[in-house]
Formats: structure tokens, C-alpha cells, sequence
């Protein structure tokens, strides 16, 4: 008890709402509602790695680089993943998916040519996140000017994916020159401080799709 | 040193450009949204009008041909039975054998019956009668027949009606039935000396039957006897409304209570229109 109590005093605004939305994803799976394809298991993964891996991986390696490599690779493929469930009807879906496999061969590449180097891999993580901005805007117009009208006060994809556009666009500069930021030190903290903020409307967008899951 | 310099001027340029796009696509959204949703309600409103209309439409050539048949019926039946009473009733003043004019006297009487009862059903299915007033009229002149030819007096007072309130066919026919058998049942088995009925229409159709100077009934026990009482209820189930039966020292006291509903006022309208 003594070794994980650590973990949850150094939480964050985000990990607190992380942390709710997947205590309501669990609560709602309990009830047979369903909400985004394999809402649950992605939050509790990234529960797991925001609340005790990274923190883990500072403490014993002194930086959270090769976590962040890895976690931002897995983000990157399940929103794709839940663009792909939700667009799987359309004939450019399939076109689509060869893209994401091609951006994932070049992720994983980078991860391992920059292994040894203490460097975010800014590049695959922001053109991997540029393919699902292009998802998240195609599920807006398809909102406006090809479905049906329908409310979206209770539609999970809608909330994350207003999530996801906001937390991406405002903290755009902020990832982009992530590296810019480390080696400054100064300028660090500020930038942890920006992104938080950022991180908070990703996770209410998650926690927004857990909350209207459906039966 | 240059790079640095770079980096920081790619920093601001992102940091003015992206909150710019992001607003833009938030507003576009949620602007358009609002427009769809607008257009949706729209749509939503001139589908259920015109669904609305489709089935006054159809509520309308129903009535229409209620009307036709109420029609024909009375023309072509109504009139043969007329005929076939005054015909039996002049055979039998000309007929010697008394076995035949029996059965000619019953011819007379069934048919005096048959235009009674298709009366009856003419007046339920013609939406010119669909009100208040005009059930009340029905109900008096029937009762005031009826009670006359069993010599019981009686008194019926019925609420000075002062504007159009609609009843559905379904509901005068079923309520006129229930006095008829009311009236009958009170004739044939209470022995009462005086019938007062009494109609109200204010706010549900309200009439009160008392028997004067017979000798009542337990309403348990004759349910269990006669079919008579249970149809009466099941009338009144079938068209929303009670009955309630009181035993009086010497008599009975029996209310009816129905409500009117709206539904009763749209389709009396339609049946003004049409």
C-alpha cells in the first residue's frame, strides 16, 4: 500500500477525470450499456500507464521518454481504431486503413532508431495525430451535410471526438516542439503546466463517451 | 543559435494560427449544426402535418360513408318496413281466419320493431347527431315514449345546453343503450310508481335515474343473476365511463358518468367540415 499510495497523491486534474470516466465506463459495461469499441480496455490501459507507469519510469529511469513513445503509438492507433469502426461502411475506409498501417510502420521504425536517444518522436506522433484530425473533421461534416439530423447530446463519438480536436489544436505548438521545451528547462515547466490544461479536455471527451454509453 | 530562433518563431506562429482554426471549426459547427437542426425541426413538423391530414382525410371518407349507409337505410329499408307494417296492419282488419291474422299482427309488430331498432342505428352512425343535445333529445323522447305506453309518470330534466359539446357515435350509442335497458329493467322488475331522470353535460355527461315507490335491487346479487347489468357495465368500460347503482328506502338511484374527451371535439369537428 505504501508503494502505490505515492502514485495516486502525485495525480493531476487529468488522471483524476481519466480515472472517473473509466470508473463509469466499468460501472455502465456492468449494465450491458456499450459505448466506443473497447472503451473500457483503453482506459484502463491509459490509467495504468499515465497513473503508474510513467511516474514509475521517472522515478527509476529519470525520464518518461520511451513511455511517452510507446503510449502516444498506442493513443494514435486506437483513435484510428475508433475512426475505422466508425467509417467502416465507407468504400475510402479501406483505402484509408493502408495509410495508418504505413504511418505505423513508420512510427514503430522511429521508436527503434531512437531507442537510445532521450527524443520524443514529435514527427510520427503528430502525423499520426493529423490522420485522425482528418477523421475526427470528416465525422463533422458527415454530421452536418451527409447523415441524417440526429441529436448528438448523447452520441459518445461526438463528445470524443470534440475532445480529441480540442486538445490537439490548442496544443498543437506545445507538441510539435515538445524537444524544444525539454532541453529548456525553464520553459519546462510552463509547458507541463499548458498541456495539463490541454490533457483535461481530452479526458472530459472520454469521459463524455463513457458517460452516454447505450444499452 | 538560428535553429533556436527557428523553433521559437514556429511557437508563436502556431500558437496565433491554431486557436484561430480551431475557433473557426467550432463556430462552423456548431453554427451549422443549429442550421440542420432548424431544418430538421421544420421537416419534422410539416411530415407530422401532413400525416395529420392524411388521416382526417381518411377519418372523413369513413364518415362520409357512415353517412351514405345511415342514408340508404333509412331511404330504402326504412321506407319497406313502413310499407310492410301499414300493409300488415290493413291485411288485418280484412282477414277472417284468426290463426293468420295472428301471424299478420306479428308481421305488423316485428316491423314496427325492425324501424325502431334501424332508427336506432341511423341515428348512432350519422355525425349530424354527434353532440350533446341531440343524445339528450334522443334520450328524453325515447324514455318519455316508453314510460307513457307503461303508464309510469315521470319527469326529465336535461340542463339548458347553450353551445355545441361533441360526443363520438360510439359513446351516444352506447349510453343510449344503457338507459334503454335501465328503463326496462326498472319497468319490468322494480315495480316504480315515479321515474325521474336527470342530464347534465357540465364538465363530464353526467345522467341520474331514480326510481320512486318500487322496490330496488341489490346491484351484487343481480349481477350474478342476469346478463342484463353486466352488459351495462361492460358498456360503460368500453367507452370510459361508471355507473353506480344506490338502493333508496323505496327504490333505486342510478348515476351514469362519462367524461367527454378532446378526441370527442376533433372528430365532431371533422365531421362538421365534411
Amino acid at each position: 500500500m505504501e508503494t502505490v499510495l505515492p502514485y495516486f497523491t502525485e495525480m493531476i486534474p487529468f488522471n483524476y477525470i481519466c480515472l472517473i470516466a473509466f470508473i463509469v465506463a466499468l460501472y455502465f459495461h456492468f449494465q450491458g450499456k456499450k459505448s466506443l469499441p473497447h472503451l473500457l480496455l483503453f482506459l484502463f490501459v491509459i490509467n495504468f500507464i499515465e497513473i503508474f507507469l510513467i511516474m514509475f519510469w521517472i522515478k527509476q529511469y529519470k525520464s518518461n521518454v520511451l513511455i511517452y513513445n510507446i503510449y502516444s503509438i498506442f493513443c494514435v492507433c486506437y483513435y484510428l481504431y475508433v475512426y475505422f469502426h466508425h467509417f467502416w461502411e465507407k468504400s475510402w475506409a479501406k483505402r484509408f486503413i493502408i495509410l495508418a498501417i504505413v504511418w505505423f510502420v513508420y512510427a514503430l521504425i522511429l521508436f527503434i532508431y531512437n531507442l537510445n536517444e532521450l527524443k520524443v518522436n514529435t514527427s510520427s506522433y503528430n502525423i499520426g495525430m493529423i490522420m485522425v484530425m482528418v477523421l475526427v473533421l470528416k465525422y463533422f461534416y458527415d454530421l452536418i451535410y451527409v447523415d441524417k439530423y440526429r441529436s448528438i447530446v448523447k452520441e459518445p463519438l461526438f463528445y470524443f471526438s470534440l475532445g480529441l480536436l480540442i486538445f490537439y489544436v490548442s496544443s498543437f505548438p506545445l507538441l510539435n516542439f515538445i524537444n524544444f521545451f525539454v532541453v529548456e528547462d525553464t520553459a519546462m515547466l510552463t509547458y507541463v503546466k499548458l498541456l495539463q490544461i490541454g490533457n483535461v479536455f481530452l479526458a472530459l471527451g472520454y469521459l463524455g463517451a463513457a458517460i452516454w454509453s447505450k444499452k | 543559435m538560428v535553429e533556436k530562433v527557428n523553433d521559437i518563431n514556429w511557437i508563436i506562429l502556431s500558437a496565433f494560427v491554431m486557436p484561430i482554426f480551431l475557433s473557426v471549426i467550432l463556430i462552423w459547427f456548431f453554427i451549422s449544426y443549429q442550421k440542420k437542426k432548424y431544418q430538421y425541426e421544420v421537416e419534422s413538423k410539416d411530415a407530422q402535418l401532413r400525416e395529420q391530414a392524411l388521416i382526417i382525410e381518411q377519418q372523413n371518407s369513413i364518415q362520409n360513408e357512415r353517412n351514405r349507409i345511415a342514408t340508404e337505410m333509412h331511404d330504402e329499408l326504412g321506407s319497406g318496413l313502413t310499407i310492410i307494417k301499414y300493409l300488415s296492419d290493413g291485411v288485418v282488419l280484412k282477414l277472417a281466419d284468426e290463426h293468420v291474422r295472428e301471424d299478420v299482427i306479428k308481421i305488423a309488430h316485428y316491423s314496427t320493431g325492425l324501424v325502431r331498432n334501424m332508427s336506432e342505428i341511423i341515428w348512432a352512425m350519422n355525425s349530424r347527431f354527434d353532440n350533446v343535445e341531440g343524445l339528450f333529445g334522443y334520450i328524453r323522447r325515447y324514455a318519455v315514449e316508453f314510460l307513457e305506453d307503461h303508464n309510469i309518470e315521470h319527469t326529465f330534466m336535461a340542463e339548458d345546453i347553450k353551445e355545441q359539446i361533441n360526443i363520438s357515435g360510439e359513446k351516444r350509442r352506447n349510453v343510449y343503450l344503457v338507459i334503454k335497458e335501465l328503463l326496462n329493467n326498472a319497468v319490468k322488475y322494480s315495480g316504480a310508481k315515479r321515474i325521474l331522470i336527470e342530464a347534465r353535460s357540465n364538465p363530464n355527461l353526467y345522467i341520474r335515474i331514480i326510481e320512486e315507490g318500487g322496490i330496488g335491487f341489490n346491484p351484487d346479487e343481480s349481477k350474478e343473476l342476469g346478463n342484463g347489468l353486466y352488459n351495462i357495465q361492460k358498456r360503460m368500460e368500453q367507452i370510459g365511463g361508471k355507473i353506480l347503482f344506490c338502493r333508496k328506502f323505496e327504490g333505486m338511484e342510478i348515476s351514469i358518468n362519462l367524461p367527454i374527451t378532446p378526441d370527442d371535439s376533433f372528430k365532431s369537428e371533422q365531421n362538421i367540415q365534411t
